[in-house]
């Protein structure tokens, strides 16, 4: 059976760190998504409300969302590295831009603009859902 | 009537709980820096945007974080839009517990306002 719980703030069992529920709903993450952009497998390792992510191309990537966003003015952010290897990773740099409710996409380049592809590469969106 | 839930952790009716509190952003805005004041173009517990000078934004929060020590991530664009700008780069960091600094600079490391930026911010409210 369905439940739905009603209340206006969140507290811990000893009555501190309250908070109220508007944090919830507003300040949990919609998406998020840990893809793998740079050796012979290349793939989306794990992921929630991401129904889909691709390699464009070199340093270039689409991350679609499975339940779409209210608008266009979410907020993904990505961070990404090169490689596991302590002091060996390259600089390099993201760019992240929202193109729909449902879509964002992400670049990887150094810093001369030459786009490279990452391994570990992390996604997180907030906002609000439709 | 005002009501309150009282609990430490929330999960699923299997597997691990977590600290929902402490897991929640506390704020997270997308805005402009190229304009006055940086608008926002959409946010969650921001109160106002103000512009410093070149490539230099604050934003700050309706309720205050606890401390400021708490952590903000970003992602940003040149140009809002633009599938191939590759030249730009934004950090945000406490100032204070009601005021974070969103710095933003080319990949030159010149300051520089960027036309889309989206900032998150994770810690404990006051």
């Amino acid at each position: 059976m369905a439940s739905e719980l009603r209340v206006n703030t969140l507290k811990d069992a000893n009555g501190n760190n309250s908070i109220a529920t508007s944090f919830v709903a507003a300040g949990s993450a919609k998406a998020y998504g840990y893809a793998q952009h740079r050796t012979s497998t290349v793939e989306l390792k794990d992921s929630f409300n991401i129904s889909s992510w691709s390699d464009d191309a070199t340093g270039q990537s689409t991350w679609n969302i499975n339940s779409d966003m209210a608008n266009t003015t979410y907020t993904p952010v990505v961070s990404s590295s090169y490689d596991a290897s302590a002091g060996g990773s390259q600089v390099g740099c993201d760019e992240v831009w929202v193109t729909g409710a449902g879509v964002f996409k992400h670049d990887t380049f150094f810093g001369n603009g030459t786009y490279y592809d990452n391994d570990y590469v992390y996604a997180v969106a907030h906002g609000d859902l439709a | 009537m005002a009501s309150i839930l009282k609990v430490d952790s929330i999960g699923k009716t299997s597997g691990s709980t977590q600290d929902t509190m402490a897991g929640l952003a506390k704020a997270w805005v997308n805005f402009d820096g190229t304009a006055t004041d940086a608008a926002a173009r959409d946010t969650f517990n921001v109160s106002s945007m103000a512009d410093r000078g070149t490539g230099l934004a604050t934003i700050t929060l309706t309720s205050a974080m606890s401390n400021s020590n708490y952590a903000g991530t970003t992602s940003c664009m040149g140009t809002n839009g633009d599938d191939d700008g590759r030249n730009y780069i934004a950090v945000a960091m406490p100032k204070d517990a009601d005021e974070v600094y969103v710095n933003q600079f080319t990949t030159s490391g010149s300051a520089a306002d960027a036309g889309y930026v989206a900032a998150q911010i994770m810690g404990d409210l006051a």
